[in-house]
């Protein structure tokens, strides 16, 4: 039990009618690359919300190191130790560059001081440093995914939490972008979502695979790729299988 | 960093005042300074709210004339020390502020409706006080009493007293904002992303709530200002769409979002429209509005992060060029951070 550092349990939402997620469980270890995949719409970021409380659950629970985080404000959980990026990258666009890493530095830092004298450090961890003095509105895409990433590291998670930082990279970049990532696993806990199954299948130790809402599989990259249920889910099901 | 360039900009600013305030000047040109002092130090309470947080109040003369009447009330019935009334129409005003601002800001009211919320509440505050005619003289206004010169009543005959106090409250409103660095951070995060800045750990209602009663505070300590110094109000000069829209221009044409944007946009502003007032005003009937408005206009297009942001166009010109002549090719990139 003492290696799951967050363990979601039974949770689900609903918008409306539509069940974005039903009854999903999973736990996440301390220091692993856990993935999230599935189809579009199956839910991978929505589950990303319910866990840094940008929506609230309807019901289940999600315990960080044992504790309950269900109900604590998107800010609360980010200083308890839970960092997420967005999907669109966020930046913020008025602010330059290193505003938006000093912004980020602040919550966890004593004074402004000692956070301006850590901006460097990040802006070279995600190569953004010669571009210190541009807006964040001024970046090109891949810039804007390395700027959200150098944002979220800034925050000092336990756990970061990456929502599709590949999607329009090329290969080299993100071959770097995976190795980046791998330094990380040596002082945090990463939960990945991501489409590139190149990626997935390379750096993560376990994998989560939802569809409509729900979990239909759990484990290593190949076990969960030569699983029916997932294959199905991708392409299609067969006339007569099973749902559920 | 112990010397930057706003800091020696606030410090000659302060200088430059000061000698004004007590050279043998006309006594206008004393009013018209003190009017711009009250602008400068109520634009910069509107611009933590308005400029850094972008909940963009037109509205904020609600504040102005609490301050102002429960000074004035407080004096004329309990004869209250307007001191005191002072602090009991800055605490009420940070009161009404709460009442408006932490439903707004708990069910994330921005943009457009919130400007129009707090316009409404800007009515709400002038109907209540124009109908309240017992307490208020409804819109007939109130007078103040003439006392002679004494401190403790807040009243003097020369306009030098006057001078100095709201030279003070403008410098404490500015070493304020100064002071706040984290907090003008967070604001600016909140305005430009919010769910980005919640992201990174920033409480946005708390911050935002912060700056609103902080601004909400120092506007009705303004408005008593007002009161003592013009010792007459009505609901529509002091509660009316005027003031408000002056507090947001100021801010604004001098940079808003800026610790002293709202102060440049004063100490240009103010004493132009009065100028125009006496030159082209008194030709003809409402001509000094048009040029102010075509003045206003012409800044918002060409300079639309306001006055402040002049030095940073030249710099950033300049290294254009610059980097045109040696590679060819122009990279942006203006270095130095200003505030």
């Amino acid at each position: 039990m003492s290696d799951n550092i967050l363990q979601i349990q039974n949770i689900s939402k609903s918008f409306g009618g539509l069940q974005a997620t039903q009854d999903v469980s999973f736990d996440v270890k301390e220091r692993e690359i856990l993935s999230i995949i599935g189809p579009n719409g199956a839910g991978k970021s929505t589950l990303f919300n319910l866990i840094t409380n940008f929506y609230k659950v309807d019901s289940g629970s999600i315990l960080y190191r044992g504790e309950n985080i269900v109900g604590l404000t998107p800010d609360a959980v980010c200083l308890k130790g839970i960092t997420r990026t967005f999907q669109i990258a966020r930046p913020f666009p008025g602010l330059s560059v290193s505003d938006n890493i000093l912004v980020a530095l602040l919550a966890k830092s004593k004074s402004v001081e000692e956070a301006r004298d850590k901006v460097p450090a990040i802006l070279e961890q995600v190569n953004l440093d010669k571009k210190a003095h541009f807006m964040g509105g001024q970046l090109t895409t891949l810039e804007r995914k390395r700027l959200e990433l150098g944002k979220a590291l800034a925050t000092d998670p336990e756990v970061l939490m990456l929502d599709e930082v590949m999607t329009g990279l090329k290969p080299k970049e993100m071959d770097e972008m995976m190795d980046l990532i791998r330094e990380l696993q040596q002082h945090m806990t990463i939960v990945i979502v991501e489409h590139v199954m190149r990626v997935i299948m390379t750096i993560s130790e376990r994998v989560i695979v939802l569809d409509h809402g729900r979990k239909i599989a759990e484990g290593t990259p190949q076990e969960v790729t030569s699983n029916p249920e997932v294959v199905s889910a991708y392409l299609g099901r067969r006339s007569g299988n099973a749902g559920n | 960093m112990k010397f930057s360039k706003p800091l020696v900009i606030f410090i000659i600013l302060t200088l430059a005042l000061v000698i004004a305030g007590f050279s043998p000047i006309p006594v206008y040109v004393k009013h018209v300074l003190i009017l711009t002092l009250l602008y400068a130090y109520m634009g910069t309470a509107w611009n933590l709210m308005c400029g850094y947080a972008g909940r963009l109040s037109l509205g904020h003369s609600a504040f102005v004339a609490i301050g102002a009447y429960t000074t004035i009330i407080l004096f004329r019935q309990i004869t209250l020390s307007p001191w005191l009334g002072m602090l009991m129409g800055g605490l009420l005003a940070v009161g009404v502020m709460l009442l408006i601002a932490y439903p707004c800001f708990r069910f994330g009211l921005k943009g457009p409706y919130f400007t129009l919320a707090s316009i409404a509440v800007m009515e709400i505050v002038q109907n209540l006080l124009t109908s309240m005619r017992d307490l208020t003289g409804g819109s007939l206004g109130l007078s103040l009493p003439y006392k002679p010169t004494s401190l403790a009543l807040f009243q003097f005959d020369g306009k030098e007293p006057y001078f100095l106090i709201i030279l003070v409250l403008w410098f404490i409103a500015v070493a304020l904002v100064w002071k706040m660095e984290r907090t003008r951070y967070y604001l600016e995060a909140i305005r430009e992303d919010q769910d980005a800045a919640a992201a990174l750990g920033i409480s946005v209602n708390k911050n935002l709530i912060k700056s609103a009663v902080i601004s909400a505070f120092l506007v009705g300590i303004g408005g008593a200002f007002y009161v003592q110094y013009f010792r007459y109000i009505d609901p529509a000069t002091v509660g009316g769409f005027s003031i408000a829209l002056n507090l947001a221009l100021v801010a604004i044409i001098g940079g808003s979002g800026t610790i002293l944007g709202p102060t440049i946009g004063a100490v240009l502003l103010i004493p132009l429209s009065e100028v125009l007032r006496m030159t082209v005003g008194s030709q003809l009937p409402g001509l000094h509005l048009l040029v102010y408005g075509i003045l206003l206009v012409i800044t918002i297009i060409y300079l639309p992060k306001g006055i402040v942001s002049i030095p940073g166009i030249i710099r950033a010109r300049k290294i254009r060029k610059a980097n045109l002549a040696l590679t060819g090719s122009g990279i942006a990139g203006g270095s130095g951070a200003d505030e």
